[in-house]
């Protein structure tokens, strides 16, 4: 399998050379969305996962629980399945998002759960963030490459898989546009020592979608509402008049 | 001269159209926000006219049912508790803060409270099938310094204080910058035939938070215990 890793590297390599790089910001701005959802993440140069020991046993212990907090609905003694995906897992939910985008700030608004991640650009890294789902970002541009640099992470899955992370996790994300600037890609590199041998890195790509609008999404006690339909029902809060 | 009069008056209107179109600029709402507190949620809103809330009969047996529920000891749920969108006036009225981030097209409105975010875009209408949802649909525009937000197509369970607003509600919010930016004034006319027995109109003003203020994750499904019961409603 080792070549085809190498052949997949090559064509990653290939295609960022065909990424038109200004130098300078570019505008990644507006919905994105590649219609499929993205389970499972592996390196991009097409190695295995490199768990350590605890990750190998981790990941174990994750897989049937995942399974069994995605497929209830979210009840009174368990509301896990509203709680926020996270990063990387958040770029794999199969919903569109959204960059919104200024100097200063750029924003990523996901239909998904409505989750939305503020990320400061040219700040520097809190001192002490409170951990969160998707931690506490910064960000910088690399040329037309907007990178994203994230710590301090609550208990989250790095996948739909149940892929673990450790208390000291730490993703950076490289976004860019290739395609003649129709195709977003971002690449996500896992930095944990406590789960994985050496740190690797997962790819996504989504579509610009200009006609595409973020629509309502909804997750709680009992119902799950997206655009996809609804699983559950909204129990009826009103009682008088219509 | 009548003639020329008029020619020059056309003239003259034609450039100051144009003059006023291109001198234009939004007002900048960007920033962090949050309620200033006699607006804010768990308080009677505050009427533009000082009179009471116009509440209906249909209203009142609501908020007597709720009331009652409350004091026997079986409270019923409400969106917060779910982890359901509250829509943007009571979301706006809670205290904790929110960030609007203007574009030409669009205007986004992040609210710390649970994640929930609305992006209301610069149409000229509503579409002509609303799905009903939480958070309605809504357009907006420009009235000189004057944000205007027209939202339809609530699906009945959007909370404005203890009852829901009905899918009949129809509100127009008028934002504008006020002390010299510190504050910003929300006007909003609600016409509801099921709660209200006239359309009436609450103020709210939020106070910009200093610049640098960011907002925290806040997720309600973290903390969902001792629930009212889900069956008993």
């Amino acid at each position: 399998m080792k070549w085809l890793g190498g052949v997949v590297l090559a064509l990653v390599l290939t295609a960022g050379a065909r990424a038109a790089d200004t130098g300078k910001p570019s505008d990644l701005s507006g919905v994105w969305w590649s219609q499929k959802r993205i389970p499972a993440i592996h390196p991009i140069d097409g190695s295995a996962i490199p768990f350590t020991a605890e990750g190998a046993a981790q990941y174990a212990k994750n897989k049937p629980l995942i399974k069994a907090i995605d497929s209830a609905l979210p009840s009174l003694e368990d509301m896990r399945r509203c709680i926020p995906n996270g990063t990387p897992r958040v770029w794999g939910s199969g919903f569109p998002f959204q960059i919104l985008q200024r100097p200063d700030e750029v924003i990523l608004a996901y239909e998904r759960d409505h989750m939305r991640r503020f990320v400061y650009i040219d700040q520097k890294p809190e001192d002490d963030p409170d951990p969160a789902y998707f931690g506490s970002s910064v960000g910088h541009w690399d040329g037309a490459t907007l990178v994203i640099d994230t710590a301090a992470f609550k208990p989250t899955f790095l996948d739909d898989t149940g892929l673990p992370h450790g208390e000291n996790l730490k993703i950076t994300e490289r976004l860019r546009k290739i395609g003649g600037g129709k195709t977003l890609e971002v690449l996500a590199t896992i930095d944990d020592p406590q789960m994985y041998k050496k740190p690797w890195t997962a790819r996504y790509t989504f579509t610009l979608r200009p006609n595409e609008r973020i629509q309502d999404y909804m997750c709680g006690l009992g119902v799950v509402q997206s655009r996809f339909g609804t699983v559950g029902a909204v129990p009826k809060l009103r009682h008088h008049g219509s | 001269m009548k003639g020329l009069g008029i020619v020059v008056a056309a003239a003259v209107g034609a450039a100051g159209a144009l003059m006023t179109t291109a001198a234009f600029a939004a007002p900048d709402f960007s920033g962090v926000w949050q309620v200033a507190r006699p607006y804010s949620t768990g308080l009677t809103p505050v009427t533009v006219d000082g009179q009471p809330v116009p509440i209906s009969p249909a209203g009142q047996a609501e908020l007597d049912y709720l009331t009652a529920r409350d004091k026997a000891g079986r409270p019923v749920i409400h969106n917060t508790m779910m982890g359901w969108p509250k829509g943007f006036i009571q979301a706006s009225r809670n205290r904790k803060p929110f960030e609007i981030f203007q574009e030409p097209k669009q205007i986004s409105f992040f609210f710390e409270e649970d994640h929930q975010y609305t992006f209301i875009h610069f149409d000229a209408k509503h579409p002509d099938h609303v799905k009903p949802s939480f958070l309605a649909d809504s357009i907006a525009h420009w009235d000189g310094d004057t944000l205007v937000v027209d939202t339809i197509g609530f699906n009945g369970e959007t909370p404005l204080n203890s009852i829901q607003l009905s899918a009949k509600a129809h509100t127009v919010m008028r934002l504008r910058l006020i002390n010299g930016g510190k504050s910003l004034e929300n006007i909003i006319t609600i016409d509801d035939p099921v709660d209200f027995t006239r359309p009436w109109q609450m103020k709210i003003l939020y106070d910009r938070e200093p610049a640098g203020a960011h907002l925290a994750e806040s997720v309600y499904a973290e903390n969902n215990r001792n629930l009212p019961d889900l069956n008993d409603q």
